[in-house]
């Protein structure tokens, strides 16, 4: 394993260079990659707003959510607010020198009105380029005080966009699993990706687990134990009916939906032996995909719809598979280590990740494979990960793990750099799933 | 509620030693139940209360019923096959509900926290099926056996180490109805 981190290593290292040689194009100057660790990331700043002084809580958690965001992005370092040489006047004009003294190669300004009262807020953001000595680009957002993060986040996707030319990942949320009411239950609930906007979607007192949401965010597929037995059912959020789609006494788990919404992947014990079907919500029909006397579980289908990930054990440990659907034997993956569970193929489709265990010292980490099985490499996560998942854009990965302690989410670029440890304003939870907002 | 006579003692030990060589994964029939005979000389025993067990005494039974309950039996990591240390516990509970014919247990598979939530689901199910099978070649009918997979969600010991990973790696027994 750890060759192997080593010879892929230097290409991460290269490719990292080209990536971040994309964004030094458009800001200057350019950044030595060999110091590339976070105490060297260029600095960025979101001195005070606009307008702050009429809501200065509301000012604060937008900068706040900016400059979250901005780190996440493992492209910079936030400068200390106490080193800032000036609050800007204006929007669109700062003192470029003096920040550029600072060191600081990118300021983000803004403007925030507050009409006392109604409940509404509009919002003015812009970016600025310090070297270039320019404001780059800039947005406005208004309506209801209540989605004041969402705004921010949204901005976060515009600068990222700017940047990188990839779609951003902070206007996004995750489907996540909490403790619930009672000692033994757990709840579906749904979230902004940094923790804020916590809503349940299941809540029943009851256990439940493994929820996938559909592309539409529509239908929310979960295990529920409130029949006796973890059975598997479908509930459609907007009109609030729900069909049970497994009975008898085996194990049924939510896998993945299709890419189009229309197939839901799962995994089912009949026979005493858990077996991956794929389920056809325009026919209603079951489609037997597995068939052998190991434990496959954990389908995950691939961007074009064609191509399932999973987890067998049929060769004697759980290692990762690929299989099509039209009854194809399934290919290996991994060969190395003899743990390796929960896939997560990513939407860009070049990888997948996973959490693997390293043979030396039985340590868990998140890992990634290409689809052709080759290139398995550590990406990160001590302690004891869980469930890899992509953000929509397949640019990052969340994870869970308890090397802090007990559970929390951390988050990493595909590269396995930027690896941070994510606020938690709630219950600590398992991350199942990353999403693009849903119904608001 | 009817009184099954209790095997004599010799009996029971040649049973346990024929189930401890032969190992849980035998094709051949369980050995045939020895015919009853009542135990000379001994008192019949009092109806305990709440369970109508034809044990000698009402603390016995209910230490017996204690002990099923109370004692899981663990597993390696990522593993669902019987170690030796559970398979003499099995057989203890087969035991007990050979004694107790009309007793109804759910058998729960657990796992440690490491891994993942979907396999450990996956693997908890194995794990409860192993010991659901070995007590149905022990002789129990399977229609007095249900099985239940909680994961890694019901840990025993919350802790985040090796000692509480190696309690939680369980199959835990509940008696459902008698």
């Amino acid at each position: 394993m750890q060759k192997l981190f080593l010879r892929y290593g230097s290409v991460v290292a290269w490719l990292l260079l080209g990536w971040c040689g994309g964004i030094l194009a458009q800001i200057q100057p350019p950044i030595d990659i060999e110091k590339q660790s976070s105490l060297e990331l260029p600095m960025l700043a979101v001195p005070q707003f606009l307008g702050e002084t009429v809501d200065p809580v509301l000012g604060q958690q937008l900068r706040s959510v900016l400059q979250q965001d901005m780190k996440y992005t493992g492209l910079f370092r936030i400068a200390d607010q106490a080193t800032y040489p000036e609050v800007p006047q204006s929007i669109e004009q700062i003192q470029y020198p003096s920040w550029a003294a600072l060191g600081v190669i990118a300021v983000i300004t803004g403007r925030l009105e507050s009409a006392a009262g109604d409940g509404q807020i509009g919002l003015k953001f812009a970016l600025h380029d310090v070297a270039q000595q320019r404001m780059r680009i800039g947005n406005n957002f208004s309506g209801s005080k209540i989605r004041h993060r969402e705004m921010a986040h949204r901005f976060s996707d515009v600068i990222y966009r700017e940047l990188t030319g990839d779609a951003g990942p902070f206007d996004t949320q995750v489907l996540c699993v909490s403790p619930g009411r009672n000692k033994n239950s757990k709840d579906v609930v749904i979230m902004d990706y940094d923790g804020y906007g916590v809503r349940p979607l299941v809540a029943d007192g009851g256990l439940n687990v493994s929820p996938v949401l559909s592309p539409n965010g529509t239908l929310l597929a979960y295990t529920s134990y409130r029949s006796g037995n973890p059975n598997l059912y479908v509930r459609n959020l907007l009109t609030g009916a729900e069909e049970r789609l497994t009975s008898g006494v085996g194990l049924a788990m939510a896998g993945a939906w299709s890419p189009d919404g229309r197939y839901l992947a799962l995994s089912h014990t009949i026979d005493g032996n858990s077996e991956i079907f794929v389920y056809d919500t325009k026919s209603k029909q079951m489609k037997r995909i597995t068939d052998d006397w190991g434990i496959d579980v954990s389908p995950r289908f691939a961007p074009d719809g064609k191509r399932l990930a999973f987890v067998s054990d049929r060769s004697g440990s759980p290692q990762i598979y690929v299989t099509d659907l039209q009854g194809s034997a399934p290919v290996r993956l991994t060969y190395e280590g003899r743990y390796n569970t929960a896939p997560a193929w990513s939407p860009r489709n070049d990888v997948i990740a996973f959490v693997g265990r390293a043979d030396e010292d039985r340590s868990l980490g998140v890992y990634m494979i290409r689809p052709n099985g080759s290139g398995q490499t550590r990406l990160g996560g001590g302690g004891s990960p869980d469930a890899p998942i992509w953000a929509p854009n397949g640019r990052f990965v969340m994870y869970t793990s308890t090397q802090g302690g007990s559970r929390q989410r951390y988050m990493m670029r595909e590269d396995g750099q930027a690896n941070y440890l994510l606020p938690a304003s709630g219950p600590a939870c398992l991350t199942s799933q990353w999403v693009a907002r849903t119904a608001r | 509620m009817t009184m099954r006579p209790i095997l004599s003692s010799v009996t029971l030990v040649a049973l346990i030693l024929t189930f401890l060589f032969v190992g849980c994964a035998k094709e051949e029939p369980p050995p045939p139940m020895a015919e009853a005979q009542p135990r000379p000389a001994a008192p019949p025993p009092p109806p305990p209360a709440p369970a109508p067990v034809p044990a000698p005494g009402p603390s016995i039974s209910q230490q017996a019923f204690q002990e099923f309950q109370n004692q899981d039996i663990n597993f390696d990591f990522d593993k669902y096959d019987l170690r030796l240390d559970a398979r003499t516990i099995l057989d203890r509970k087969a035991a007990f509900l050979n004694q107790n014919s009309s007793v109804r247990v759910q058998v729960e598979g657990h796992c440690d926290e490491r891994g993942t939530n979907e396999y450990n689901l996956a693997l908890g199910e194995r794990r409860a099926n192993a010991a659901k099978q070995y007590l149905t070649t022990a002789g129990i009918s399977a229609g007095r056996l249900s099985t239940i997979s909680y994961g890694e969600e019901r840990p025993l010991d919350p802790g985040h180490n090796e000692a509480a990973w190696a309690r939680n790696r369980r199959a835990h027994f509940v008696i459902t109805g008698q």
